[in-house]
């Protein structure tokens, strides 16, 4: 059995190590852009505040690919998938044939399409080559323009400002993280940044990156120039879905997958943040691009490769987010992004100053809850959220901060079908 | 396969906690009862025993397989050893971001102050987990999950005895 991998990230090498665990003489390919040792892009803004060094982000040791007998292919572009042919053609020209093809090949940062954005010192925030020119061009550099007050440009704007850099943020929204939390809980973290010296300017969408041939700035719409000699973005990231199109491969916002990671082609599966899945809350297939899913995802596409018909658990949109002593945890729908009618919003604040809670209850479902602050216990609510199971009983314990597993430990019992881990009857079967 | 775990019988629990208390002293810098609670900081326990339903539960990590904070944790901290079945975070790789505290489902990964907290199964331990030495009603037990499903089904025949023809 031959199976290629496209993509040595999150997905990819979560999948290569599950092949191999499987089965210790399949051939397993896997092809890349990049020729790193495994390095966790999500370590990329420590690499960037100084606070580790190239050696320290790997996530798995740099003999890897040798150790788990990987043949690899890196340094070239996987450009398009020859279904009918089962081979995928290379930028250099040649084909490389599979009986099982994953893609995670990932996304790439969206830049705005405005004057300047091609100047030298406009960066994206994701790669490690990213990264090392961010670090190169950034020695001669005073004041940073980041664009976007997203979790991507706050990580790129605390990174910075660790590295001695004046940081000023330009967001469009009326608060910061705006897809994922509300002005409250967004209210805290603004505050905690401007302690740090971080300049977050709000309401301000960038018309211009200025300058001739070099970043000097940043014009806003309203015909704002704020000074900086460099740019940083983070406004979304695309999936890399040229390489699928026309091929009957089905796409949308990413490549389309089921429960089993498969996509409509057979043999051919999708992982990472090039799939677009299931979304238990939305009810609906969703870009849900976070490192967890990643990994879910690459070991679930690869354990169907092997025929162990394992599937997905249930999941929704979710993330954790850390600045200094100020966490936030986030899951399902908080209201922020998109109105949900009939929903409870519920928020609370305190004990500590930057304590904050939000709880999103429909149809006596708890839909969504942003913790910031005080971030225990946040699995419970997480498992709640994404098995969409009725929490009236338990309602007061919610909004109280009150929770723990023993609170729900009634409802995963009452409702056997949907929390289905074997480690859910191990404890049920001995209470 | 016969990597056992930590397994717990709501019938034979008091309630008195001295599994919470031996789990924070097994990971304390002393490791001694007398000393452990004047370490400049507290050692944390890794199990809770909480009320439901006026039983008692001690709940603790479940070394799940496969593990969600495993998948989640994106520096490569959190493991599972295949060989043992044990998941553990090492310590100097975690960089504190929590998505496993975000993901587990059982409220046994904790945010600490420096990297994430949960049961290593006492794996440096001479006598193995401290919770389940402890535990002085046979509580807590090592079992592997077939004994573990074993006891379970023998109660059951003993509870509800099949009806004699």
């Amino acid at each position: 059995m031959k199976v290629v991998i496209i993509g040595n990230h999150a997905a990819g090498i979560s999948a290569a190590e599950t092949l191999r665990r499987g089965d210790a003489s399949c051939q397993i390919v896997m092809i890349s852009t990049e020729d790193t040792p495994p390095y966790s892009r999500c370590l990329i803004p420590m690499l960037v505040s100084g606070e580790k060094s190239l050696r320290e982000i790997l996530y798995r040791p740099a003999t890897f690919y040798d150790d788990m007998n990987i043949e690899t292919m890196f340094g070239v572009e996987a450009i398009r998938i020859l279904v009918k042919e089962k081979a995928v053609l290379l930028s250099d020209g040649r084909q490389i044939g599979y009986d099982f093809l994953i893609i995670a090949n990932g996304g790439t940062p969206s830049l705005p399409r405005i004057p300047g954005i091609e100047n030298e010192g406009v960066f994206g925030f994701r790669g490690l080559d990213d990264a090392q020119r961010i670090i190169e061009y950034c020695e001669n550099v005073e004041v940073v323009g980041v664009l976007g007050g997203g979790l991507v440009g706050l990580k790129a704007a605390v990174a910075l400002n660790k590295r001695g850099k004046k940081v000023k943020v330009i967001v469009g929204s009326p608060n910061v993280l705006s897809q994922i939390i509300g002005p409250h809980e967004a209210g805290i973290y603004e505050r905690y940044l401007s302690e740090l010296g971080i300049e977050i300017m709000m309401r301000t969408n960038p018309a211009a990156v200025l300058g001739d041939g070099q970043v000097e700035g940043v014009e806003s719409t309203e015909g704002l120039k704020i000074p900086c000699q460099m740019v940083v973005v983070g406004k979304g990231v695309d999936a890399n879905r040229a390489l699928v199109h026309d091929t009957g491969i089905k796409t949308e916002y990413g490549v389309v997958v089921d429960d089993h990671c498969r996509t409509s082609v057979p043999d051919v599966y999708a992982a990472g943040d090039i799939a677009q899945s299931r979304d238990d809350v939305r009810a609906r297939l969703w870009m849900n691009s976070l490192w967890p899913f990643a990994v879910e995802e690459g070991r679930v596409a690869a354990e169907n490769v092997l025929g162990w018909d394992t599937t997905l658990r249930p999941r929704t949109s979710m993330n954790s987010f850390t600045v200094g002593e100020l966490c936030l945890i986030t899951c399902g729908l908080t209201g922020a992004r998109e109105e949900i009618e009939g929903a409870e919003e519920i928020t609370t604040t305190g004990p500590g100053k930057n304590d904050g809670r939000r709880f999103v209850v429909k149809d006596n479902r708890l839909v969504g809850f942003a913790l910031v602050g005080d971030v225990r216990h946040a699995g419970v609510l997480t498992s709640l959220v994404t098995r969409g199971v009725d929490v009236s009983g338990i309602k007061d314990e919610i909004i109280t901060g009150r929770y723990s597993f023993s609170t729900i430990l009634p409802l995963v019992r009452d409702n056997p079908g949907k929390f289905t881990a074997p480690e859910y009857h191990e404890v049920l079967g001995s209470f | 396969m016969g990597k056992s775990k930590i397994y717990f019988d709501s019938e034979k629990c008091l309630g008195c906690h001295s599994c919470e208390f031996a789990c924070a002293v097994a990971h304390s810098v002393s490791k001694d009862p007398h000393k452990a609670h004047l370490e400049d900081e507290l050692p944390i326990r890794r199990r809770n025993v909480e009320l439901v339903e006026g039983a008692c539960l001690t709940v603790g990590c479940r070394h799940c397989d496969p593990a969600p904070c495993v998948d989640a944790c994106m520096a490569g901290a959190m493991q599972k050893n295949n060989e043992t079945g044990v998941v553990s975070c090492n310590l100097d790789q975690c960089v504190a971001c929590w998505m496993c505290v975000m993901v587990c489902p059982f409220d046994a990964v904790q945010p600490g102050k420096v990297h994430a907290l949960k049961c290593d199964m006492c794996d440096q331990r001479e006598g193995g987990p401290a919770c389940v030495e402890a535990c002085i009603t046979g509580g807590l037990f090592e079992a592997t999950p077939q004994q573990f499903v074993e006891t379970v089904q023998a109660r059951k025949k003993t509870r509800n005895p099949e009806p004699e023809k």
